[in-house]
């Protein structure tokens, strides 16, 4: 069943404030010899181009790879952000948080420790929007049903690049959608989901939207 | 080529980069540097993590895939940096090499610089850390890096260069080099 306007607003202040806490965190910023971390996890910046490999590199399987590092690239985010802090480090988090935001900030960090779906999935669009990825929602995550889908309001990254290098009339973003698979994977707590991204901006829709459903019903 | 100058430009821009950009999606989740659009990845999956997937599926043909993709992508840069207005060489590595510093790429550094022979050493190269630390396999990975470096060094000395990955931190040793020459 789909979110309730009520229930939508609640869940995308979940998102918007788990964004406003890793901006206030600063957690991108390279260390002084140029690594990135967060989340005991080492990361980069990469060109969104580099995701418009050429086909012909790869050839015919390219789409069906890119999906396959999705679902790997989806796990590992879901795993960090369920990462605990240690004691002292989070005690460094909250004295970060109180010098950089305030009360208002702390706060924003208190709402975003969740257990729940969809709150968690929220939580990861927030991380997502801070990520350079674009700014997704969802309108349905069931559980029971193992369905679910992430809607980018705003263009993602793979589409952006797929349509400079000149990709048009059909779906572009199979990284992200082996990604969003490789989340609702881990959130569910099985395998049998399979990902498919029904509209694309590469395609002349409005959005890209990846709905989720497992592969066979129980 | 004055090596020293060119550490100097680097740490310049990487400083420069650190004041003026934000990293951090904007409100429609997009991140720029200057004009361009970037993007954060876990170097797990994108580095380590892309190579073991290619390599399953395309054997020895996936190092020539990350090679010329990193490759494709250095070109894109220089062209980039060019349009921005640098014009001297030293100029244009120390940037470029500041940039990828800025991008987590750690420090990369010029050990020598002729005519038709460079070296390069990368102190903390994302892809032969992450695949040592998840695979174990002793083995030089650095392909994707690799390919970065050359095609922006062949783009900006108009001839073409390809490097041999003589040290890797995945294959056991303490940083990657690369020993770039015309082809």
């Amino acid at each position: 069943m789909k979110f309730t306007k009520q229930e939508l607003k609640e869940l995308e202040e979940i998102k918007e404030a788990f964004y406003r806490v890793l901006k206030g965190l600063d957690v991108l910023r390279p260390s002084k010899d140029g690594i990135i971390s967060a989340f005991g996890r080492r990361l980069l910046l990469i060109d969104s181009e580099t995701f418009a490999i050429p086909p012909e590199l790869i050839g015919p399987i390219q789409n069906r790879v890119m999906y396959h590092l999705g679902l790997e690239a989806g796990e590992a985010i879901a795993k960090g952000l369920e990462r605990k802090p240690k004691p002292i480090e989070k005690l460094k988090i909250i004295f970060k948080l109180l010098r950089r935001g305030g009360i208002k900030l702390l706060k924003d960090a208190k709402r975003t420790e969740v257990t729940k779906l969809p709150e968690i999935a929220f939580k990861c669009w927030g991380y997502a929007k801070y990520a350079g990825w674009s700014s997704p929602i969802s309108t349905e995550i069931d559980l029971r049903s193992a369905k679910g889908d992430s809607f980018a309001t705003t263009g993602p990254f793979e589409a952006y690049a797929k349509i400079k290098r000149g990709w048009k009339g059909k779906v572009a973003c199979y990284f992200i959608a082996g990604t969003v698979t490789g989340l609702y994977r881990h959130w569910f707590g099985r395998k049998d989901i399979e990902g498919k991204e029904t509209e694309c901006r590469a395609k002349g829709d409005k959005h890209c939207h990846i709905t989720i459903h497992p592969t066979v019903s129980r | 080529m004055n090596i020293k100058k060119i550490k100097k430009i680097r740490e310049g821009e990487f400083k420069s980069l650190l004041k003026n950009v934000p990293v951090a999606g904007d409100e429609e989740g997009i991140i720029k540097i200057y004009d361009r659009r970037f993007n954060l990845m876990g170097a797990e999956y994108w580095t380590a993590g892309f190579f073991n997937i290619l390599d399953k599926i395309m054997k020895k043909g996936a190092v020539g895939i990350l090679y010329n993709s990193g490759y494709e992508i250095g070109k894109i840069h220089f062209n980039w940096l060019k349009g921005i207005g640098i014009a001297a060489e030293e100029e244009f590595i120390g940037k470029y090499l500041g940039l990828l510093k800025f991008c987590g790429y750690g420090n990369i550094n010029i050990a020598s610089f002729d005519e038709n022979r460079v070296v390069i050493v990368a102190e903390s190269s994302p892809d032969g850390i992450e695949y040592k630390h998840i695979y174990k396999k002793k083995r030089k990975v650095c392909h994707y890096l690799k390919g970065i470096l050359d095609g922006f060094l062949s783009s900006l000395l108009k001839k073409e260069l390809t490097s041999e990955e003589t040290k890797c931190v995945a294959a056991g040793d303490k940083c990657c080099e690369f020993v770039a020459k015309v082809k």
